[in-house]
Parts: C-alpha cells; sequence; structure tokens
C-alpha cells in the first residue's frame, strides 16, 4: 500500500512532468507484487478511467520491451500499428496516444517500473525532453524505492 | 427485336419511296436507322442478347446465345428461360427479379444457367425492360456476358482460404504444443533442479536464476496459449473465451459482459470458427471502438450456434473501414464453415458483429489432433 503522502506526492510530479514538458499525457507503470504484470496507478492528463483496468504481461508490449531490456523507447502508434503490434500497448491505444517515450525506473539494479510521456498529436520528443524525461523518471524511482503496484488477486496461468 | 428492327428497315424503305418527303428528313432518318443497325451489330457480337415479351417468352435471341446454350433459335423461340434454367438459384431471387423488373426498373446479377448439354455456365446479367406509355414493360432485352472462368476462380480463390485457415491453425496448434510439452517441460526440469540446488545449501545466486526461470515459464506459457488455448481443444470454446476474456479485461482495460448457454461441444471446425471470431471482433473493439465496456452473447439455436460481439462505441462507416484484414478474416472464416457474418455499425452508434455457425454434434471419442480441422 502507498501511503498517501507517497501518493500525493508522485501525483504532483506527474502533473508538474507534464506542464514542464509540456506533453498531453503522463503515467507511472510499475509492476504488482509477483513481478510479473505493469500496472499503472499513476497518470495524470488520462481521459478516461480505463488506465485503472489495464495490466500488461509477456512478451511484447512496454513490459516485454522497455522493462525486460532496461532501455527508454520511443513510440509511434502509427509505425506500432503497422507491424501490427499496437495491440500490445493497451495505454496508447485506451488514451489515444499517438506518440509517446517510456523510460525505465530502476531501484537495486531491477526495473521496477516505466516513466511514460506521450501526445495525442504526432510529436517527436527531441533530446533536452527525452532527458528530462529520464532525469524525472530517476527522481520518482528513488521516491518509490521499495514500493510496488497494488497488485490485483493472483491468477493462476492459464494452459 | 430482329424483327422489329426489321420491320423499322421496311418502313424507313417504304419511306424512301414514299412521294414528298423532305429529302433532308429522309436522310437524317436513314442514319438515325443506320447507327441504329450499327449499335445492334456491335451488341450482338460482343454480348448474349435475348429479348422476351412481358410474359418472358423467348422472341429473339442472337449467335452467342445460341452458341453458350447449346439450343438452336428454334428451340429457344417460343420458351422461356426456364429452357436454361439450372435450378442453382432459389425462388426468391427468382421473384425478386421479375418484381424488379415488372416494375420498370433494370436488374443486374449473376446467374447460373444450363446449357443443352447439362453443363452449368454463369452470366453477368443487365436485364432491361423496355416500357410503354403508361409505364408497363412490354419487352424485357437481357443483354448478358460468361463470366464461368471468374466464378470458377472465385470458388478456388475461396477454397484456398479456408485451406490456409486451416493449415494456418494447425500449425499453430503444433507449435503452441510443441513449446508447452517440449521447452516448457524443460524448463520446468531446470526449475526444479535449481529448487534442489538450493534445499541442499547451493550459492544464493541460484536463487535469483530461479526466479528467471520461472519467468521464463511463465513467457513460454503465454506464447503457447496466444498462439492457441490448448483449453480450447481439450475443454471447448466456451472455457476458452472466458479465459480469453479474462485475459482481454485485463490487457485493455475494457469489462466485458459473458452471457452463454451453450451446454454441448460443437464440432472442432465450428469452435475454432467461434473462438477466432469473437477474439477478432473484440480486438477491433478494444482497439478501435473507445469504450470501457463490451457485450459478448453466445446463444445456442439448435441448428446453429450464434456469437453476438457487442459495443457502444466508436463505430465506423463500412466503405471507410477500408478492407480492415479484420473484417475480411472474420468473413472467410464464417463462409469456410457455410456460417454467417453481419456486422452492423454507424459512426457514433457502436458496432455488432454477428456470426451464426451451423453446427453438427461432435463426435464420441474424437480427440484434439486426429479431427481434420
Amino acid at each position: 500500500m502507498y501511503d498517501h503522502e507517497t501518493v500525493e506526492g508522485v501525483r504532483k510530479q506527474l502533473d508538474l512532468i507534464r506542464r514542464a514538458l509540456p506533453c498531453d499525457f503522463c503515467a507511472l507503470g510499475l509492476l504488482e507484487r509477483e513481478g510479473r504484470t505493469l500496472k499503472w496507478p499513476f497518470v495524470s492528463g488520462n481521459g478516461n478511467e480505463r488506465f485503472a483496468g489495464i495490466g500488461e504481461s509477456g512478451s511484447g508490449g512496454l513490459s516485454g520491451t522497455v522493462m525486460k531490456v532496461g532501455r527508454a523507447a520511443t513510440l509511434r502508434a502509427e509505425e506500432l500499428a503497422a507491424a501490427r503490434r499496437l495491440h500490445e500497448y493497451p495505454l496508447l491505444i485506451a488514451e489515444r496516444l499517438k506518440s509517446a517515450y517510456a523510460v525505465p525506473l530502476r531501484s537495486g539494479g531491477l526495473v521496477t517500473g516505466i516513466l511514460l510521456i506521450g501526445d495525442r498529436v504526432l510529436h517527436v520528443y527531441r533530446e533536452e525532453e527525452r532527458r528530462l524525461a529520464e532525469r524525472e523518471g530517476e527522481r520518482l524511482a528513488q521516491r518509490l524505492s521499495g514500493w510496488r503496484a497494488e497488485s490485483a488477486e493472483p491468477q493462476e496461468p492459464v494452459w | 427485336m430482329n424483327e422489329r428492327s426489321g420491320e423499322r428497315r421496311n418502313e424507313a424503305g417504304n419511306l424512301s419511296e414514299g412521294a414528298g418527303l423532305d429529302p433532308e428528313l429522309r436522310e437524317r432518318l436513314g442514319r438515325s436507322l443506320k447507327e441504329l443497325s450499327d449499335v445492334k451489330f456491335a451488341l450482338d457480337e460482343a454480348s448474349i442478347v435475348a429479348a422476351t415479351d412481358r410474359k418472358g417468352v423467348i422472341q429473339y435471341v442472337n449467335d452467342k446465345f445460341c452458341e453458350i446454350s447449346g439450343y438452336t433459335r428454334e428451340e429457344l423461340l417460343g420458351q422461356d428461360h426456364r429452357i436454361v434454367n439450372s435450378g442453382y438459384h432459389g425462388k426468391a431471387f427468382m421473384r425478386e427479379l421479375w418484381r424488379t423488373i415488372a416494375s420498370g426498373r433494370v436488374w443486374r446479377g449473376e446467374i447460373r444457367n444450363r446449357a443443352k448439354d447439362g453443363r452449368a455456365y454463369w452470366v453477368d446479367t443487365t436485364i432491361v425492360p423496355f416500357v410503354d406509355g403508361e409505364g408497363i414493360p412490354y419487352q424485357y432485352l437481357a443483354i448478358r456476358h460468361e463470366v464461368t472462368r471468374l466464378k470458377e476462380t472465385e470458388a478456388q480463390l475461396q477454397a484456398m482460404m479456408a485451406q490456409l485457415m486451416q493449415v494456418q491453425e494447425e500449425e499453430r496448434r503444433r507449435i503452441s504444443r510443441d513449446l508447452h510439452d517440449g521447452i516448457g517441460q524443460s524448463l520446468f526440469s531446470l526449475k526444479i533442479a535449481i529448487d534442489r540446488l538450493l534445499a541442499d545449501g547451493g550459492h544464493e545466486h541460484l536463487r535469483g536464476l530461479g526466479s528467471e526461470v520461472s519467468r521464463l515459464m511463465a513467457d513460454v506459457r503465454g506464447l503457447a496459449w496466444e498462439l492457441r488455448p490448448s483449453v480450447l481443444d481439450d475443454l471447448g470454446v466456451v472455457p476458452a473465451l472466458r479465459t480469453y476474456i479474462e485475459h482481454y479485461e485485463r490487457h485493455y482495460g475494457i469489462r466485458v459482459r459473458f452471457d452463454c448457454d451453450v451446454r454441448r461441444r460443437p464440432d472442432l471446425l465450428a469452435e475454432t470458427t467461434l473462438y477466432r471470431v469473437v477474439q477478432e471482433a473484440l480486438t477491433n473493439v478494444g482497439k478501435y471502438a473507445g469504450v470501457a465496456e463490451a457485450t459478448v452473447r453466445v446463444r445456442d439455436l439448435g441448428a446453429c450456434i450464434e456469437a453476438v460481439v457487442e459495443d457502444q462505441g466508436a463505430g465506423f462507416r463500412r466503405e471507410e473501414a477500408g478492407r480492415g484484414v479484420g473484417l475480411f478474416s472474420m468473413e472467410e472464416r464464417a463462409r469456410a464453415v457455410s456460417g454467417e457474418l453481419a456486422v452492423r455499425s454507424e459512426p457514433g452508434r457502436g458496432t455488432t458483429v454477428t456470426l451464426k455457425v451451423p453446427v453438427g454434434e461432435r463426435r464420441e471419442g474424437a480427440t484434439g489432433t486426429d479431427r481434420a480441422l
């Protein structure tokens, strides 16, 4: 569980990032407790509430790329759709993001989450924007070190 | 038509001999008639032409009609088109045709006919009613082009598509099983070996290795499940859909109301079709509808099973959706099992995909792999 102070602190920081860049949408993704599913407990600039139900896992999408490799990535919905991979990025779909930049959050050598900035119009993230996102990602990681997203009921794997 | 234009020619002849006619008018008339007979000549060269009276009795056929049907002109004149009817089209089809032309409108479509020797041939057909002063047809002119080759190729293409989808499904099943039974089992053994080493006082680093292997196992399982869930073969389409929907809800953050009254297992081909079409339709909801809720209903209607996927989201206009591969493959899948697929959508008013699959009873003792898909 997050204490009230952390929750409010993270929210404010996401709002700040969104205004500083600026960008349309900003979200913090964290692995839920058993470390398999990427959830989005904190967002700023959301267009609806679908983010709360989204849980990404498996070998594709953000959990299979940014989380696994531990490197930041630029995402463009159009390119993902052309490569038939857009469905692996439900948050981009739910928030109708055309462009996004995802930064891994590290804690103790492990990737524990993602800071995602996104726009509903096509946007090319410049060097200084990407650096700002990465710096903010580090600060969020420090603030949250030791925290994990609240998990839904663990699911039995299905065969 | 021959007779009629023949008559006209005689009239023109009489007129030309007639006294007191303006020479300029006479020339213009002659030119018009020449043009008319040229057009008729061109039509006869290009198309299969027949003319009937208002009751459908054949009054004129050109050489091409005789050639393709195998009947002589004498055999055809005075008959109606029943002589070349193949029985392929139902009563409703013919009624609709007659209703259209009898009301003075042009009918267009493809008809399968039968030649004298029993050979079936397809003709792309246009029937033009000629109407009198009161708008009542006194003659019908049928202009046809043979499209047998085209229809045959179309049928072959569809058969190929169906076969391709079967091969794809077989291949998916095989790879899924290999992942599950091969790599999956090996990883499981590895995990147990690591756990044993740990229990025997092995190095602490083994613990990290152990959880890496667990993660790998989960990835492999996930891949196998995405390719083709074995629950579809082992337990059937309803449990498979339930599991798919659970995953779908968590992945897209969209709530799905699943309503199902199917208590039996249809044949495997029907099950695969139901599963894949619902999957495709839900994926479209996830990608395009922009909703937080959707409904899936699966109903047992006796001779067939009906699956409906519905949302109240963005919707689309069919012609603007492009040849969306999703729609196309759903239609092909339905066709391959003699099913029906209907997509109803309107911008801003949601989308409903309805699939009806005829089902046979499942053969007892049949298992996942020995049944031909």
